[in-house]
Formats: C-alpha cells, sequence, structure tokens
C-alpha cells in the first residue's frame, strides 16, 4: 500500500478536542496544502503521523506499516516542524552531519549550497539563528533529506518575501527532478495555492475539505460590477462576501456559472481563494 | 554490526565533557605530586603527607550528572529523526553499558597512577573506594590482580546504576509540568531532611521504637553493599537490582512520552 | 507570459494560452526548443502536474513535440495552426457577439464593415 494513510484519528489534550475522527490519504508523489488557522489541529496532525504525539484514536499506515514507534516506518517521513528539535548548542554544520547518519540519503553537498543560497552561515548555533534563519536551517534540511514523505509545518515563518520565493522554487525544482510526497501545512493560502494539488482544509479538529486544488478553484467564482447590477445577479446564489467600493460592489460565490447568463457590465473572475478560506474558517 | 546513529550521537555527546573530567583528575594528582616533591626538598616537613582515598568515587557522581543530562537533547533529536522511542531506549542502556566499562577501565589507569605515586613516596597515601569498604578483603594486598580486577567489575556496576538513577530522575522530570518539579523537588527536602529526622528522633525518644530507623537503614545499605559480609560482588547484585528497576520505570515513563511545545 | 490567479481560467489553460502566444508572435519559432516542464513551473510557481497538463494539450494538438531526453519542440507548421485556430476562437467570441449586440442596436452589415474599416484606419 503506498501512500500515508490517516484513518479515524482523534486526539485530546485535556478538554480541548484537537482532531476529531480526522480521516485522510496522502498519496505518493504529490504536493499537498494542509490550511487551517492557527490552532485549527494541522501541526497534531503533523506530529501523530511522525510519531513525536500518540493518537487517542484511530491508527496511521505510511506505506502499510504502522506509524506508531516503527523505525522502518518513520524513516520514510521526514517533519520539518514550527519548535526546533535540534540541540541549541550545535552548529547548523553538525546537524547536517549528523543528518546524515540518520537518513543515508541525506544531500549534504546539496545542503551545503541551498545555505550558501539563502546566505546560512552554517558555522553558526542553532540557538543563535534568528526566527527566519531558523526556517531556513529547517527548509535547507528538509530539502536536502531526500525521503519520500516530507512534512512542512509551516515553512515560510518569519521568511522575507524574496526568500519566500526561493523556497517555493526549490521545492518545485527539487520535486520536478525527483518526485516525492510534500505536505505543506500553512494558513498562507495564496501564496501556496499554484503549488499545490491537493487541499485539505482544517478547523477546530474537523476536516472540512478535502479536494483537487483545480476543483476547489471550480467551485466558486468572483463577480463585479455595479451595485445595482450584482445585487440583482447574486439573488438567487450562495455568496460568501461582499465588498463595497462607492458605487461598485464585488461578490464571491460558491456554485458553477452559466457565462451565457451573465449579464453585460458585469466582470468575472476566479474565485478568491484567501476569502473563501477565511469564510470557511471563520468562527460563527 | 553497524551502531545505529542514535547510539553514536547520544556516546558523542559525552566526549567532550569525559575529556575535561580527566583532564581536572590528572591534574589533581599532578598538583599533589608536585606538592609532595617539593615538601620532600624542602628540610623540616618531614611529617607532611597527603591521603588520597576515594578518588574513584568522582566518576560516579560525574556519570550521575551525565544521566541527569542524558534525555531532553536526544529525546528530541530521536523525534526529528524518526527514531522511536524504544530505540532511543535500548541504545541509551548501550550507551550507558559503554560509559561504564570505559570510565571503569580510565578508573583503572588512575587508581595504577595513584598507587604508583604512593609506591614512589611515602608521603602519599592513596586508596581506592573498595579498599576502605572492604578492608578486611584485601588487607595486605593494596596491588593483588584480585583487587584490580574486583574494582573493574564493581565500578561497572556502580556507574551503571548511577547512569540509571540520573536517568530516570530527568526522565521523570521531563513528563512533570513546573508546578509538579518543584513540588516534587521541595518535597523530597522536607521529607529527607526535615520530617524524616524529625520523626526518627521522636519515634526513638518516645521509645516507640528502640532504635534509629536511619540507623536501621545504614544497616541495610552495608548488608546490600557486602560491607558486613565483606563481599564485594554482594553490592554488584545488588547494584544490578537497582539498575533494572531505575531501566523500568524509566520505560514505563518513556513508552508514552510526547514531544512537548 | 503572466499567470493570473484570479483568471477565471485555470492555471493550466492560461499556460497552454500563453506559450501559443510566444509561438504566434514568434518568441518561440518553430523547430525550436521551449523551456522544459520544470523551468516552467519554477519560473511561475506552480504545481508542474499543472504545467504537464497544459503542455500536454498543445502536443495533443500537434503544436509541439516531444525528443525523448532532449526536450520539446515547437513543430513545424505550428504558427499556421495556431492562427487558423484562433481566427476560429475569434469568430466565437468576438464576431458572434458583436452580431449579436449589433441586432440590438440595429445596426446593418454595411455599417459594421465600415466601422470595421474606420477601426483599421485609426
Amino acid at each position: 500500500m503506498n501512500g500515508i494513510e490517516v484513518n479515524n484519528i482523534t486526539k485530546r489534550f485535556g478538554d480541548t478536542l484537537a482532531l476529531n475522527q480526522v480521516s485522510l490519504k496522502f498519496e505518493p508523489n504529490k504536493i499537498y496544502g494542509l490550511l487551517g488557522r492557527n490552532g485549527a489541529g494541522k501541526s497534531t496532525l503533523l506530529n501523530i503521523i511522525t510519531n513525536r504525539l500518540f493518537p487517542d484514536e484511530g491508527d496511521i499506515k505510511i506505506e502499510g506499516l504502522a506509524s506508531v514507534e516503527n523505525d522502518e516506518a518513520q524513516k520514510k517521513v521526514y517533519l520539518m516542524s514550527e519548535k526546533n528539535l535540534y540541540p541549541d548548542s550545535m552548529s547548523c554544520r553538525e546537524v547536517f552531519k549528523w543528518s546524515l547518519m540518520f537518513y543515508p540519503n541525506f544531500d549534504l553537498e546539496y545542503a551545503k549550497e541551498l545555505a550558501k543560497q539563502f546566505g546560512l552561515d552554517i558555522n553558526k548555533k542553532v540557538k543563535t539563528l534568528s526566527t527566519g534563519f531558523s526556517s531556513i536551517f529547517k527548509i535547507v534540511i528538509a530539502l536536502s533529506v531526500n525521503t519520500p514523505y516530507v512534512l512542512f509545518d509551516e515553512p515560510v515563518l518569519g521568511l522575507d518575501a524574496n526568500h519566500r520565493e526561493m523556497f517555493y522554487k526549490l521545492l518545485i525544482k527539487k520535486y520536478s527532478h525527483s518526485p516525492f510526497t510534500a505536505i505543506i501545512s500553512t494558513h498562507l493560502i495564496e501564496e501556496v495555492a499554484m503549488i499545490l494539488e491537493n487541499v485539505m482544509i482544517i478547523k477546530n479538529g474537523d476536516l472540512l475539505i478535502n479536494e483537487s486544488c483545480e476543483t476547489l478553484l471550480k467551485s466558486g467564482y468572483s463577480v463585479s460590477g455595479t451595485a445595482k447590477q450584482i445585487d440583482d445577479f447574486i439573488l438567487d446564489k450562495e455568496v460568501i462576501s461582499i465588498d463595497a467600493l462607492g458605487g461598485l460592489k464585488t461578490a464571491t460565490i460558491i456554485g458553477a456559472v452559466d457565462k451565457s447568463t451573465l449579464p453585460l457590465g458585469i466582470e468575472m473572475t476566479g474565485l478568491d481563494l484567501q476569502k473563501f478560506f477565511i469564510k470557511l474558517t471563520n468562527e460563527e | 554490526m553497524k551502531l545505529s546513529a542514535i547510539y553514536k550521537f547520544q556516546l558523542a555527546e559525552h566526549k567532550k565533557s569525559i575529556i575535561v573530567f580527566y583532564l581536572v583528575i590528572i591534574a589533581i594528582l599532578a598538583v599533589v605530586f608536585t606538592i609532595n616533591i617539593v615538601s620532600v626538598l624542602i628540610p623540616n616537613q618531614s611529617n607532611f603527607s597527603i591521603q588520597l582515598s576515594g578518588i574513584d568515587l568522582a566518576p560516579t557522581i560525574f556519570l550521575f550528572v551525565c544521566g541527569l543530562n542524558a534525555f531532553k537533547e536526544n529525546f528530541q533529536m530521536s523525534l526529528q529523526n524518526g527514531i522511536s522511542r524504544k530505540s532511543l531506549f535500548v541504545n541509551r542502556i548501550a550507551v550507558d553499558l559503554t560509559l561504564a566499562v570505559g570510565m571503569s577501565l580510565l578508573n583503572q589507569i588512575i587508581l595504577f597512577i595513584g598507587k604508583s605515586m604512593a609506591l614512589f613516596s611515602a608521603t602519599i597515601q592513596y586508596s581506592s573506594l573498595l579498599e576502605e569498604l572492604y578492608g578486611l578483603r584485601y588487607a595486605g594486598h593494596p596491588n593483588g590482580l584480585m583487587l584490580y580486577l574486583e574494582i573493574f567489575l564493581f565500578y561497572i556496576f556502580l556507574f551503571a546504576a548511577f547512569l540509571s538513577i540520573g536517568y530516570f530522575i530527568t526522565v521523570a522530570f521531563y513528563r512533570m509540568n513546573k508546578k509538579q518539579k518543584i513540588a516534587y523537588i521541595v518535597g523530597f527536602y522536607i521529607l529527607a531532611f526535615v520530617a524524616f529526622p524529625l520523626i526518627d528522633e521522636l519515634l526513638y525518644k518516645l521509645g516507640i521504637f528502640s532504635v534509629l530507623i536511619s540507623e536501621v537503614l545504614l544497616r541495610f545499605l552495608y548488608a546490600i553493599m557486602g560491607v558486613s559480609a565483606q563481599n564485594p560482588y554482594i553490592a554488584m547484585i545488588s547494584l544490578l537490582i537497582i539498575s533494572i528497576i531505575m531501566r523500568s520505570l524509566t520505560w514505563l515513563l518513556v513508552r508514552k512520552t510526547g514531544i512537548k511545545n | 507570459m503572466q499567470i493570473n490567479f484570479e483568471d477565471e481560467r485555470p492555471i493550466f489553460m492560461q499556460i497552454a494560452e500563453g506559450i501559443e502566444d510566444a509561438i504566434l508572435t514568434g518568441a518561440f519559432a518553430e523547430e525550436e526548443q521551449i523551456p522544459s516542464i520544470t523551468e516552467l513551473s519554477v519560473n511561475y510557481k506552480i504545481n508542474p502536474a499543472t504545467a504537464l497538463k497544459g503542455i500536454a494539450i498543445l502536443v495533443d494538438e500537434g503544436i509541439i513535440f516531444k525528443k525523448r531526453g532532449i526536450g520539446m519542440f515547437v513543430a513545424q507548421g505550428s504558427v499556421l495552426k495556431l492562427r487558423n485556430k484562433r481566427k476560429e476562437l475569434f469568430y466565437e467570441h468576438y464576431i458572434k457577439r458583436l452580431i449579436e449586440e449589433a441586432k440590438k442596436l440595429g445596426i446593418t452589415t454595411a455599417e459594421i464593415l465600415d466601422m470595421v474599416e474606420r477601426g483599421y484606419e485609426e
């Protein structure tokens, strides 16, 4: 059995239900987006997949192997977590060296090359890295580790626009040269949407959406025009947001559209994912 | 057999501190030796004598501290690199055995140097812990092969036991939150240094017990350490039992430990 | 070429049309190599599967052909092919709507032709 199968995972922290019967499947060699607001349960799920936390209920299979306390299964997966788990007093160079010991396919030369591209001084100790460079340091390892499954938890935290762009491009490059399964957990949907093949949205521990990105984009659209035109047009439609600017209005609508019924003067654009996401994950 | 990465990683962590530790020990011996030579050269100092005993006990404390520092980083490193708690636990035991045997060997060398110094100069007296504890057994054979062999074995068990105790404490602390930690530390001090001596004294003075509990405990300690029987092998068995108990308790704690945020 | 997320057209369509435009304007000449899937996806920060889907449309239409182990090339005669295709689309997209609107406003064929001539002159 290929891929990672998550079956009915439930996890509680005291009274809070962090994950509620979540089931999903990550297929080999695809790029997934795991989206949700802070505290939605994204990190918890990734931590359970990688045996860092135990689920209360349910089980996970990594290429058919049970994920819990199983070195054989876990060596196929690498999680770049928000929290740094490398020893503070170690230099980046030493961490690279040890990564090679733990993951025989770790590409040391590539890691050094990436560090240079990002301007990361690998002689620096892990604890002295700023938030941004700490993310870069972990990104470099994640891109060099060469496991079939690489999980990124908020990878662009603290990165400037330039470094973010570099990360996305390097990820795509790596992926197209030697495909692997990438799972990117983030709350910045707009930035990653074009990279993703599938999107999973988690809210308060529940899996809301699990779709291909293309289907998701087709699930709605935005229209703009004069206030009167838009008001008439949206009467019988499911509207998730309306923005008014003077006499102009823009509405985001869920559902398919028949372009021939579109009145003249109304302009149609694709679904505004960020708005869609905010609407979906908003507290009622 | 190919050594696992987590074994190497955990062992590597101790390399630097062990070197520093032995540099300090060697420095102490060197100072003692120098003072001794100087004092011999100066007349009217013939009464001067230095007694060195139990230097071989220092590594025990050192390894206890090593045990105390051996969990958090290794645990996090394991989880980051897909190593299970089980593998970490098994490899920790392997590392601790390596440390116990290795340090016991180094201990022999230090002991040999110390004893040689004592032979060389009459003003230095150097004896090992075993000679203190089991004086009768080794009386008259301060350099016997038997003594060296038994010291070697004894320390392996002693070191292993103290490593397990230190490790257990740090694992237990990792599982606790801040409040629990403080409660345990304060509680332990109050119990051991205030409540216990007080109750012990009270029960004895009131005539409820005819002996002090502390006295009984001490006798018990002598018995399990084979001091009463003058047999170090009894101590080794007791230390082994302590190690096994500590390791078992540690496993119960480690088994279900998750990552902390 | 521009990939726009807000565009109502799917991204793979935008990729395909972008390459078509580049061929029509001569940016990619016939028989010449075009960027690889990796280059396209890295450059536009899109999933390689999406780029592949866009390219596949062009391969199916015979606009682009693949040379195993070397890369992708613009096929001979693809400019002509594309022009014809676009002309057809031009009729579908513009002329049909133009005439629909003209009928509403009561504009005759002659009037339209006049207007077209005026447009070309300006």
